[in-house]
């Protein structure tokens, strides 16, 4: 059952080194619909087929939002593999975003 | 009460840690805040985008405004001149002729007529300054550097109040809307230092640097109050106001009591500027 607020997008072959994502938005206002949008385009072609992406609307499920620290949305926090990275914003930066989640250089 | 984990620096980019979040907040890529309690939705984006668009119809609206006012003063200028200013040299031409005709044996009737020309001359005088007030045809003839040394010394004779003009802008050559709103604007402060500042001396510079032109107006009278400047009754400050707005400028009044009042507009040079015409 999908849990209040929250929506999971899987990529088709979930593989050992998948890439789970939670995506912290508002709703549709036009940020973090920028950085739900910039992060698929960004696993799908970066992630093919081993990526996660939980999206919670803190609008909807706020206690998520008081559980994971969550300052301000567009938050991404990168679950798995470990460490953890949290990132700000509309994720429109391709290239640092992708630093940030060590995956320069990745397919 | 919820506690915080301490955000983590890293240095893979700029998006984590608090360099992020502030970059994030800095860059409005926020459109919610997280509270310990609520959560605010923030709309700053597109509250400016709203405010922008608002100023722009704003500036249109005082741009089309003033145009239609100066179209309507050139009209009267030339009702003026072509209605009153013929009548009233038929007038002058036909008192002189019945001055030339009545005979020395009727002295009243001579003085009478001298009295009558003299009233003549003195309207023909006043059609004729009505009309230079309502169109500034000098700043056409002339160009705005000569057309304001020219309203300084005029301000200096009718008033009586010594008023310097300083300009490095003699050879710019400036586009007639921008001319005319920069003349309109030194005309009504000018007024409002005659009116109002009681002041001993004036200055109007008119200086242009490599992105701006900047226009001021001081006095060393008793200072206009920040009442006046906000007033909604100071109609000659909402001119000069939306002159300013029409051209993208920025405007700017104040006064203190022991240094007098300072008016000073600044507009973009790009926009106050004659643009080259095509290469012939």
């Amino acid at each position: 059952m999908k849990a209040r607020g929250r929506s999971t997008r899987r990529a088709a072959r979930p593989a050992r080194d998948t890439y789970v994502f939670q995506l912290f938005v508002a709703g549709d206002e036009p940020n973090s619909a920028l950085a739900r949008e910039n992060l698929g385009r960004l696993c799908d072609a970066h992630l093919p087929g081993r990526f996660e992406i939980h999206t919670v609307d803190v609008l909807k499920n706020a206690e998520a939002a008081y559980t994971h620290n969550v300052i301000v949305t567009p938050t991404l926090i990168l679950i798995r593999p470990l460490p953890r990275v949290t990132l700000f914003g509309t994720l429109r930066d391709a290239g640092q975003v992708l630093a940030a989640l060590r995956l320069t250089g990745a397919p | 009460m919820s506690r915080r984990a301490p955000a983590r620096r890293s240095g893979t980019g700029s998006l984590t840690g608090m360099e992020g979040l502030a970059r994030a907040l800095r860059t409005r890529e926020v459109d919610a805040i997280v509270g310990d309690r609520d959560i605010m939705v923030v709309r700053l984006k597109q509250a400016e985008d709203e405010l922008k668009r608002s100023r722009d119809q704003l500036r249109a609206l005082a741009a089309h405004l003033l145009s239609v006012r100066d179209s309507e003063r050139v009209a009267i200028a030339r009702e003026l001149h072509d209605e009153f200013g013929q009548a009233l040299t038929s007038l002058q031409l036909g008192l002189a002729w019945l001055a030339r005709n009545v005979t020395p044996e009727q002295p009243t009737l001579l003085a009478k007529i001298a009295s009558l020309s003299e009233a003549t001359t003195g309207l023909i005088r006043s059609v004729k300054l009505i009309t230079i007030e309502l169109r500034p045809g000098a700043v056409d003839e002339l160009g705005l550097a000569k057309t304001l040394r020219s309203a300084a010394r005029d301000f200096e004779g009718s008033v009586g109040i010594p008023c310097r003009f300083r300009t490095n802008a003699a050879g710019v050559p400036f586009n007639r809307p921008a001319a005319i709103a920069v003349y309109r604007i030194v005309q009504a402060a000018l007024t409002n230092v005659a009116r109002h500042a009681r002041a001993a001396h004036a200055t109007v510079t008119l200086m242009t640097s490599a992105r701006a032109l900047t226009v001021t107006v001081t006095d060393d009278g008793r200072g206009i109050s920040r009442t006046l400047v906000d007033s909604r009754g100071s109609l000659g400050i909402i001119g000069m106001r939306e002159r300013v707005l029409a051209l993208d400028g920025t405007f700017t009044l104040a006064g203190s009591k022991r240094k007098g009042t300072t008016l000073k507009v600044r507009l973009p040079l790009s926009r106050v500027v004659l643009e080259p015409g095509p290469a012939a």
